[in-house]
């Protein structure tokens, strides 16, 4: 792989603007891969896709595949779907139950807590092999942790842990899983998958871009400024024909090592009839009626926690970035199943995503068009620089932890890529501020 | 299924012209982007469908790419027309090709008309061409003429990542 120097990533960085390598250069993507994908958190995906044991998922850590696994006694394992024999990938499903991975090949067998079952012709292999086996297990991330179900891994033996990493982005998680009566949630309404032909962090770019939407978005507003009528009301976008809404008032969040949110217009209208009647009285119960009045209103839309998901209690989805190559991002889309609420509220997030976040759909459909156009145009060499200096130095600090902005400040793009990118790419752990910096690369 | 039970073919089934014909009808509309057309060939519950996974028998099963009523058509087509629909500027152009279109003999349980079919749809826009393929399932009720009520279109990678889409397969 191409080096590249302390100095000359340390160029690609300007407080309020990023050299377009970082979206268009082939080396560039490589080391991300090692250095952010290979040390920070990473969303693996939620402790419901391995509901019991012997369950199994497919995810990525980077470009490399793994196995999310429950084993028989009930502990999550991450494991390197390669068989530890000839290298290869060993499971060809993308989700199941098992009580044993057995490699096709020369059938080396494993079980679901990636540890060695059986070796054929075992008398054959060195004599050395070591009483505990571990040269024969799966490789398997050193740290993996949960915050209410959402499972994360890191490639790094060291580093904060995930609670200083998540910080307060853990605010967003509890806004989502809260709005569940029985305080959980599950992934089980499959998935949305969708390409976009542009690099990864277009779309991690967006989830803390408010202002885009009125001109992005603005071929799915009806005719009162307002993008569809979904549950919770959708927000006014346009007032008076072409004139934008005032985003400033909503802010945006941005927390120590890269992740934030979108605040959002308050919902003029909470939904009515007896399907959320019932809802709501089923959080009423749990958590009494003041409680369950804070959890109802939306604050936020996207919150983002860097460097692969956006999620959203609004849309009640969550979305995986999954990065491919340079100009190559496959995303996830899982409707959010809250349990403890009516059925018909939990199928309407399943069906609303066909709409809203497929494929096919007619909000994302025009966020993957200017992703794609981003990508085009940041081949041209007749400009280095990507901006984003809205409303430079505006941020201040924010109840939650971290910072707030004016709703159309680039303020949480500028703190992730001279604060959190560079840390990573040049050898430290996501955060200079925090000292967690290594010293060499 | 007793016997008494089955619906029996009735005199005005249509017959494998017709129904051919009436979706060729159908796919010329999309291509000649006439959606609105297009709309008015769905009965007023009509719904387009295109799911997530092979065999799937319910939208609330998994997420789908379409799973579109006539007010979410008309949302969709009323968006088509807009002059920012940004992922279609410039507009696709596509063929929409079906063959091995099979009529069922005997109607379903709510009276209609059971059709299968293959397609395969070539789209254009920007850079390489692209293909979907896939098979249609077509539940038709005959009236004037005859109406979908469901058309449920199963691409072979469903369960895949896909580019964006704008056009109906």
């Amino acid at each position: 792989m191409a080096e590249l120097s302390y100095a000359e990533l340390r160029a690609l960085v300007q407080p309020d603007r990023v050299h377009r390598r970082l979206y268009t250069d082939p080396t560039i993507f490589d080391l991300e891969m090692q250095r952010i994908f290979g040390t920070a958190w990473v969303f693996v995906g939620h402790a419901s896709q391995v509901a019991n044991a012997g369950d199994f998922v497919k995810t990525q850590i980077g470009r490399d595949d793994f196995i999310m696994t429950r084993d028989k006694d009930g502990a999550i394992h991450l494991l390197a779907n390669r068989c530890a024999h000839r290298g290869l990938a060993l499971c060809a499903h993308e989700a199941g139950n098992a009580r044993y991975f057995r490699c096709p090949y020369h059938g080396w067998t494993y079980r679901t807590d990636g540890t060695l079952a059986s070796l054929p012709q075992r008398p054959s292999y060195p004599r050395d092999l070591r009483a505990d086996e571990k040269a024969y297990e799966l490789a398997q991330p050193p740290r993996v942790a949960t915050y209410r179900g959402f499972v994360f891994a890191s490639l790094a033996a060291d580093g904060p842990s995930l609670d200083e990493y998540l910080n307060g982005i853990t605010h967003s998680i509890d806004d989502l899983v809260d709005r569940a009566p029985d305080g959980e949630i599950a992934l089980t309404g499959g998935r949305s998958r969708y390409l976009i032909r542009a690099n990864w962090k277009l779309q991690i770019d967006n989830g803390v871009d408010l202002h885009h939407s009125t001109y992005t978005h603005v071929s799915t507003l009806d005719e009162n400024g307002r993008q569809f009528a979904r549950h919770g009301g959708g927000p006014r976008i346009l007032i008076d024909g072409r004139k934008s809404i005032d985003w400033e008032p909503f802010g945006v969040v941005g927390f120590p090592f890269g992740h934030g949110y979108q605040g959002r217009p308050p919902v003029e209208t909470l939904p009515s009839g007896p399907v959320y009647e019932a809802y709501v009285a089923r959080l009423q119960a749990r958590h009494g009626a003041m409680r369950t009045q804070q959890i109802l209103k939306y604050d936020r839309f996207n919150s983002v926690i860097y460097p692969n998901i956006t999620f959203q209690a609004f849309g009640q989805h969550i979305r995986l970035v999954r990065p491919i190559s340079v100009d190559l991002t496959e995303i996830n889309v899982f409707p959010v199943h809250l349990k403890g609420a009516p059925a018909e509220l939990n199928r309407a997030a399943v069906r609303s995503l066909a709409a809203t976040h497929s494929a096919a759909s007619m909000i994302q459909t025009d966020d993957i068009e200017m992703f794609e156009r981003a990508q085009l145009g940041l081949q041209s060499q007749q400009e280095d620089w990507v901006l984003f200096a809205g409303h430079e130095g505006s941020e201040q600090p924010w109840h939650e932890g971290g910072w707030r902005g004016l709703g159309t400040s680039e303020f949480v793009s500028r703190i992730q890529y001279a604060e959190n990118w560079i840390s990573y790419m040049t050898g430290g752990r996501g955060n200079d501020r925090l000292g967690v910096r290594a010293d060499a690369i | 299924m007793i016997a008494s039970a089955c619906v029996p073919m009735p005199s005005d089934m249509p017959t494998l012209e017709e129904v051919s014909a009436f979706i060729h009808r159908e796919l010329r509309l999309l291509d000649a982007r006439q959606f609105a057309e297009w709309t008015d060939l769905f009965t007023e519950d009509g719904i387009y469908w295109a799911p997530t996974r092979h065999n799937q028998t319910s939208p609330d099963e998994a997420v789908s790419l379409f799973y579109d009523d006539r007010v979410t058509m008309a949302a969709r087509i009323r968006r088509l027309a807009h002059p920012d629909v940004h992922v279609q500027t410039p507009p696709s152009r596509t063929v929409h090709l079906v063959s091995n279109i099979e009529v069922a003999p005997t109607l379903d349980e709510r009276g209609q008309v059971v059709v299968h079919a293959a397609f395969l749809m070539a789209e254009h826009r920007v850079g390489a061409p692209s293909w979907l393929a896939g098979r249609y399932e077509y539940r038709l009720r005959r009236g004037d003429s005859l109406a979908i009520a469901l058309k449920k279109a199963t691409l072979v990678n469903c369960d895949g990542a896909f580019n964006a889409m704008a056009i109906y397969p």
